[in-house]
């Protein structure tokens, strides 16, 4: 039986997080606070809380992006069309109500829409087996060529419709902005489903071992048709969500490029790029760097263009911890 | 006149992280030689192949490494390529969209001022392709040939590359009867020209038409090398599953004729496949009953368990659970009616590696404990707490990731996964396959417990021993139809083997 207590204690040791484990596990906190730190030493006029509210009120999009990414991600696989959707969801919203609709049924309307491409997305990589990247890479182009033909490439400006003010500039006791809400409540909407729901659980079962799920009576199709339609959604909700703070959209650039960010937030924040582990903490501090990343270098009147290195490098390190040598 | 040894391998073992592949492994070819390797799944034949080839490394310190008269230890594919050792996979590796020619040739093409000399590399290839016996155009792409045809050009490729010795791995499996003799006429010719082969197949037909010797192992032991024409088929089998005939113990179940009358809990009826896997297999299982699934390696074992479960939808035939006939369109659909199944690949259709314990061990049952989608954790706490000291699962924690628990825990975990959810009927695909001998007998308890608890049990296993041990009666396979069954006292290894080998006898060819 000597031997057998050997083994015990082996898999006791193994178990014990390792420095790398930690580094993925909590990493993205740790830069979000080193990043914070550095700020508050060497950035002027950083340690207020107007910067608080200005960082809250630019990562609001962006982030129901970032988390809508890291349940794709984490069920295993990647959505790279979401910048298109946010300006397509926008899209509809603005000729709503610029024809004199109702801005929330418009809103509805406009997520219902962007509902649709998720369920046709998850379809097709489901039940058609089309590879993720390319298919949402498809659709990333095709939904832009249909939000710039159904805007007739003009740009709208909103700043005269008060639902448009109130969602992009109100602010509540305290000076503190609107976007603060939308802010917690995803956050606490998504911890939950990740944590505690069959969904959330079945979403990384899926991605940790798809033919498993499958045998354990997961019906991966509507699985993954859930997915991305979670992550249009969001996506679609970004949209709206920005073209409000813009006060206007703008069809061609809206969302250009957001997709990027989004799964680099997913990345530093630890979620495991092949699926099986969504760590949404990380994720939201991943989104939280990549912004601050752009303010510190806005605020130091450093070129922006710089931040762009920055987010790279933060990436590359993020994914070389991740990364799991042959055993 | 003592033939000259082209390979000889001996005290060769391998370790992987917790398992031991190969154990001591010893054996030598010939010059000019057609080694045959047997053995069931597991036995260690492709490690040893992969270590043969370079891309496994053996381990280091012990073992000896002779190929053509001086010591070797191949670091990669490559540098075994340039020793003289080439392999032929089941699944071709070659180039589909390239012509024969460039196939043939690819990384060792004749040049002429730096540029590939394109006639003579023509010329040549289709030298090698008649040397092989088929004429065909080498200028064509190689994806419109036939199977064989693309066999004959990985082999072309070989011998292109000054090969000495010729590894098949399962090169029949995919090919028809007239293709595999057009093969052996081709091993014949690298055997006459002094080039040896080692064989690798499931197939006992093939192997006493085109081999010489037959080198047999076991759970990564080295077992036995006799010349086949000195070894009966019967033996040959005995030998492969570790079974000798003459030691059986006939330990058996406690039989309770009961069962046999009591209600049908599943029933299949003439299942066939389109690809001939299955060609019309019958099963009935009782209430509480261990129905035991014996065959050799693609027999239709996993295959019928499949369609079972509703993992294999395009099938013909008639399922029937309880007295209803059903046609699951997803393994969703058939959980619902009270199925489990225990694949026999518990790491690629298994575990999930990253989550816990916990969450492996209630993930067939969230739905249940769930109210509106919210999973209640006291409850997958408590369920999961219960099974493992029910069942001794030795794990440090409820929220241990499952991939650092051993495989005979791991394997608990997955069976508590499907006893959790109380289910009529449970699928056991191969149990105990890579558990170590203590684990195997706590899975085998377990089993018992489980059918004496009122649930049915359909028991894969092609340790022969173990079904005897487990089973109330047992269903013989053989190219995907029943072709015999056992109950109570008729049950034994020997019994078992008899009914295997004798459908052999009927399929032999003379060498």
């Amino acid at each position: 039986m000597t031997n057998n207590k050997k083994v015990d204690k082996i898999i006791i040791d193994k178990d014990k997080m390792g420095l790398r484990e930690i580094f993925i596990e909590y990493g993205a906190l740790i830069a979000l606070f080193g990043l914070i730190l550095f700020n508050c030493i060497f950035t002027k006029n950083f340690r207020s809380l107007n910067t608080v509210f200005l960082v809250i009120k630019q990562a609001t999009p962006i982030l129901f992006m970032t988390i809508g990414m890291t349940f794709v991600i984490s069920s295993g696989g990647i959505d790279i069309s979401t910048g298109s959707i946010m300006a397509f969801c926008g899209i509809i919203v603005s000729i709503g109500i610029s024809n004199g609709g109702n801005f929330l049924l418009w809103t509805l309307i406009a997520l219902l829409a962007c509902a649709l491409i998720g369920a046709f997305n998850g379809v097709l990589i489901s039940k058609v087996g089309v590879q993720p990247i390319i298919l949402s890479l498809v659709m990333q182009i095709v939904i832009r060529g249909v939000t710039v033909l159904m805007a007739k490439s003009s740009v709208f400006t909103l700043g005269g419709y008060p639902e448009v003010k109130f969602l992009g500039l109100y602010r509540l006791p305290g000076r503190i902005p609107i976007q603060t809400v939308f802010f917690i409540a995803i956050i606490i909407i998504s911890v939950f489903v990740l944590r505690k729901t069959v969904l959330g659980k079945y979403i990384e079962a899926m991605g940790s071992n798809l033919k498993a799920s499958r045998l354990v009576g997961v019906d991966t199709v509507i699985l993954t048709m859930t997915v991305y339609i979670i992550s249009s959604v969001l996506a679609g909700t970004c949209g709206i969500l920005e073209m409000c703070r813009n006060a206007a959209l703008d069809p061609n650039e809206l969302g250009k490029l957001y997709e990027l960010d989004a799964i680099a937030g997913v990345a530093i924040g630890g979620t495991a790029m092949k699926g099986g582990k969504a760590n949404i903490i990380g994720s939201i501090a991943g989104c939280i760097i990549m912004v601050l990343i752009g303010t510190t270098v806005n605020m130091n009147g450093i070129p922006f263009a710089t931040a762009n290195i920055m987010k790279a490098l933060i990436i590359i390190v993020a994914l070389a911890i991740q990364y799991e040598g042959r055993a | 006149m003592e033939p000259k040894i082209i390979l000889e391998m001996k005290h060769i073992s391998k370790t992987f992280p917790g398992v031991k592949a190969l154990k001591n492994v010893q054996f030598t070819v010939h010059k000019g030689e057609v080694m045959a390797f047997m053995g069931e799944n597991g036995a260690g034949k492709s490690t040893l192949i992969k270590i043969i080839t370079g891309y496994y490394h053996k381990d280091p310190g012990e073992g000896i490494f002779y190929f053509d008269g001086t010591e070797v230890n191949p670091r990669n594919t490559e540098e075994s390529q340039k020793l003289g050792i080439s392999t032929i996979f089941q699944e071709l590796n070659l180039s589909p969209f390239l012509s024969i020619a460039e196939n043939i040739y690819l990384g060792n093409s004749p040049k002429k001022r730096g540029l590939i000399d394109w006639k003579t590399m023509n010329v040549n290839a289709r030298k090698a392709m008649l040397d092989l016996g088929v004429d065909v155009d080498v200028t064509e792409s190689l994806n419109i040939q036939s199977t064989a045809i693309q066999q004959m050009v990985s082999i072309a490729r070989a011998l292109a590359r000054n090969t000495k010795l010729l590894i098949m791995d399962e090169a029949t499996s995919s090919l028809d009867n007239s293709e595999v003799s057009i093969l052996f006429d081709v091993v014949k010719k690298l055997k006459a020209k002094g080039i040896s082969t080692i064989f690798v197949t499931h197939k006992m037909d093939e192997i006493y038409r085109i081999c010489d010797r037959v080198t047999i192992f076991k759970d990564g032991e080295y077992v036995t090398c006799r010349p086949l024409s000195e070894l009966p088929k019967f033996e040959l089998i005995s030998l492969m599953i570790g079974r000798d005939a003459s030691e059986l113990m006939n330990k058996h179940k406690q039989y309770v004729p009961e069962k046999q009358k009591t209600e049908i809990i599943c029933k299949i009826e003439g299942i066939e496949k389109a690809n001939r896997r299955l060609n019309g297999v019958n099963l009935e299982i009782h209430k509480g009953e261990v129905v035991g699934l014996a065959g050799l390696l693609g027999s239709g074992r996993t295959e019928t368990a499949k369609v079972i479960f509703g993992d294999d939808i395009n099938y013909e035939g008639e399922l029937y659970m309880g007295n209803m006939a059903v046609k699951f369109k997803n393994p969703r659909g058939a959980i619902k009616k009270g199925c489990a199944f225990c694949s026999e690949d518990r790491k690629t259709e298994g575990i999930f590696p990253h989550m816990t314990v916990q969450d492996n061990l209630t993930m067939s049952n969230l739905g249940k404990i769930s109210k509106f989608g919210l999973i209640n954790s006291r409850e997958q706490k408590r369920i999961s707490k219960e099974y493992i000291s029910k069942i001794d699962i030795k794990t440090p924690s409820l929220m241990a990731k499952i991939k650092n628990l051993s495989g005979g825990n791991q394997q608990k975990v997955i069976l508590s996964r499907w006893l959790a959810m109380n289910p009529d009927l449970i699928i056991l695909d191969e149990p105990t396959r890579g558990i170590d001998v203590g684990a195997k007998g706590e899975i085998e308890n377990l089993i018992k417990q489980i059918s004496d608890s009122g649930i049915s049990v359909l028991y894969i296993s092609s340790e022969l021993d173990e079904l005897v041990r487990g089973c109330d009666r047992i269903v013989i396979l053989r190219d995907g139809k029943n072709v015999g069954e056992l109950i109570h006292n008729e049950i034994s290894a020997d019994a078992i083997m008899n009914i295997i080998a004798e459908e052999n006898q009927g399929s032999c060819y003379d060498k």
